[in-house]
């Protein structure tokens, strides 16, 4: 174990205890800063040579005092866990090497004995949960180690013997997992963690989810049935990326040409840049899903933010694609990506304008927009300068996606205090004819959408206003 | 193990003071056998349990198998003032034994018993054919699965014609003893 600097002034330095072992941790630190004298931890490993004898003796049922040395192994194992278990819910660890010193470890282990009931308590009420939002996908790993941890687990956990033990066969891996635990603790945990990401999962449609199986099946050559990878990160990563392209969290589909604008912005931003964009389309995609409580942002973000490595990697060797799953069945891109996207340079953007205003309809004219612009200054240049008309505009917004769209919208939301109904006001002072123009365009085009797509267009357009104003 | 059984762990010598006073005590019965332990014997005798289990991998906790075993022999017509701390430290030696090769199936009194048994009416004793003949059977019966552990005039030919399952046998139950293996 690393040794860490005790802090002497203020009390124990937090981050020299070692937090899985410790009793033992304690005793040590106890020692060596004088708040324990040597008779005392003598004194404390009688009383738990005492509690390891009594704990042999309830194991061969009186029957016998001696045990295979492993076994002993196990039990002493076992009853330091307890005991650490115990002595963790004490709030600060001068408080905790305080009831070392006054309590019998007896007690102290009858305690942690209760905690560990309690907890089985709370992890039997996860899996109530977990079974309940679990998500019908046919993934074998992911099944059986709910279905392990339930009949394994539940029914062998040994609290006596072998606490330090969490009995179950579990494949299915998690996006953030902790395996530095174990026992009880680490099935509380990790169930804890697979009710996070099933709650996550479930705001995307199993069609989709499985079609992301579905091509990461295609990827590995393996059939998606036994795959050991995690749902949530796959839906995680694609939902980042399609956010980036400008895009709604819920469209997890990405296609070629998609793809190709994704690999031409994350190539272009170094490394800090990288971690900042994913961060922030993470928090994006757990906005547009109402994921708000704050264990589960920190989860996904954190989640993401351990991707970026991997990312990072897959983008200098150009296989970025391997991290995505890219549906080669969609054709029409309906994504205008803007954020993070190269500025042209202002001859650039004339000449464009230029080309624009030759096409012949509003089709061409968007594909010229997808294939040139991507970013959002440049488009709202596109739009002030009278080359788009009319019904070319309907065209245009309906390739831009919804995320574009509520950009677009969000500076001109009103928010009625009195009503918190939301309204889209255009100030006539503030614009000139044209910008008048296509916002008007832009609201007609809004208002003619269907009432789920507006409504998720809103709800993005005031997350990204508020965002701005916060 | 843990490091709190490492040089500051004093609960050997403790350990060693209260099991050395327990064997001694075993002399008030055995004295009237003709029979007693010097301090160097009771020593002498920890310290083959000491080394006993450390080679055969097991732990015990307090000293209470000693001064059992004492209080089973101390009585036999087979043991002499002369031999009586070496014969102890070879029945200590076996005792541990059995308990590996009876994959704890027989407790520590049942086993103690059994020794005496055997070593009265079967050996005569002898240790060797205690250990090589009475016992090895009973080791034998136990990994063969054979009902009656105990049977030690069974052929084994017989014991294979009756189909004796792998493991306990089929009207064996580990119940029926103390705990099975972890």
């Amino acid at each position: 174990m690393k040794e860490k600097a005790l802090t002497s002034e203020t009390g124990i330095n937090p981050d020299s205890i070692d937090h899985h072992n410790f009793t033992v941790s304690l005793l040590n630190i106890g020692l060596s800063k004088g708040m324990l004298s040597l008779e005392k931890v003598e004194e404390i490993q009688k009383q738990l040579m005492i509690l390891l004898s009594d704990t042999i003796l309830m194991y061969t049922k009186d029957q016998s005092s001696s045990v295979k040395t492993e076994i002993a192994q196990r039990i002493f194992q076992s009853i330091l866990y307890v005991l650490d278990v115990s002595l963790r819910n004490v709030p600060a660890p001068e408080k905790a090497i305080e009831t070392l010193k006054n309590t019998r470890l007896e007690e102290i282990y009858s305690e942690g004995l209760k905690t560990i009931d309690l907890q089985m308590l709370q992890t039997k009420q996860l899996m109530v949960e977990i079974q309940d939002n679990k998500l019908s996908v046919d993934m074998i790993s992911y099944q059986e180690s709910i279905d392990n941890i339930n009949n394994e687990f539940f029914c062998e956990y040994d609290v006596r013997f072998d606490a330090h033990n969490g009995i179950a066969s579990i494949d299915y891996p998690l996006l953030c997992d902790d395996m530095s635990w174990d026992g009880m603790i680490y099935i509380k945990n990790y169930l804890k963690k697979l009710n996070w990401e099933n709650e996550f999962c479930n705001n995307f449609s199993v069609e989709d989810i499985n079609k992301l199986l579905v091509g990461m099946e295609k990827k590995m050559g393996i059939s998606y049935k036994e795959l050991l990878a995690n749902m949530s990160e796959m839906i995680l990563i694609n939902a980042c990326c399609s956010v980036i392209l400008g895009r709604s969290a819920y469209e997890l589909m990405i296609n070629e040409t998609a793809y190709k604008r994704l690999e031409t912005i994350l190539s272009n931003i170094n490394d800090n840049d990288l971690l900042k964009l994913l961060e922030e389309a993470s928090i994006a995609v757990l906005d547009e899903i109402s994921i708000h409580m704050t264990d589960r942002r920190q989860y996904f973000v954190s989640g993401i933010k351990k991707m970026v490595p991997m990312i990072k990697n897959a983008i200098m060797e150009n296989s970025l694609s391997g991290l995505l799953v890219i549906d080669k069945t969609i054709m029409n891109d309906d994504s205008i990506f803007y954020a993070g996207g190269r500025k042209l340079e202002d001859e650039e953007l004339r000449i464009l304008i230029k080309e624009i205003l030759g096409c012949q309809s509003g089709y061409e004219k968007s594909n010229l927009i997808n294939a040139e612009i991507h970013n959002m200054e440049d488009l709202i240049d596109v739009f002030n300068s009278y080359c788009i008309f009319d019904s070319e505009y309907e065209t245009i917004f309906s390739e831009i996606g919804d995320y574009g769209i509520a950009m677009l919208v969000s500076e001109m939301i009103e928010e009625s205090p009195m009503t918190d109904k939301i309204n889209f006001e255009i100030e006539p002072l503030h614009n000139s004819e044209n910008e008048l123009y296509w916002k008007e365009k832009l609201l007609q085009y809004l208002n003619a959408c269907t009432s789920n797509k507006y409504k998720t267009i809103v709800k993005l357009a005031k997350n990204l206003k508020d965002a701005k104003l916060g | 193990m843990s490091t709190l059984m490492l040089p500051l762990f004093q609960l050997e010598r403790y350990s060693t003071q209260v099991a050395v006073e327990q064997i001694l005590e075993t002399n008030e019965k055995a004295i009237e056998y003709g029979l007693s332990l010097t301090k160097a014997d009771a020593l002498e005798l920890i310290e083959t349990r000491d080394e006993v289990l450390q080679q055969i991998g097991r732990i015990e906790i307090g000293s209470a198998t000693i001064s059992k075993l004492i209080n089973a022999f101390y009585d036999s017509s087979f043991i002499n003032q002369q031999e009586y701390s070496e014969t102890l430290s070879e029945l200590l030696e076996i005792f541990y034994y059995m308990k590996n090769e009876s994959l704890e199936l027989i407790s520590d009194d049942d086993l103690i018993d059994l020794m005496k048994d055997y070593f009265e009416n079967r050996c005569m004793g002898s240790l060797e054919l205690l250990k090589n003949r009475e016992l090895e059977k009973v080791s034998r019966n136990i990994r063969f699965g054979v009902v009656d552990i105990y049977d030690l005039d069974e052929d084994q030919e017989q014991q294979q014609e009756d189909g004796y399952e792998n493991g306990y046998g089929s009207n064996f139950n580990k119940d029926d003893f103390y705990w099975g293996e972890f």
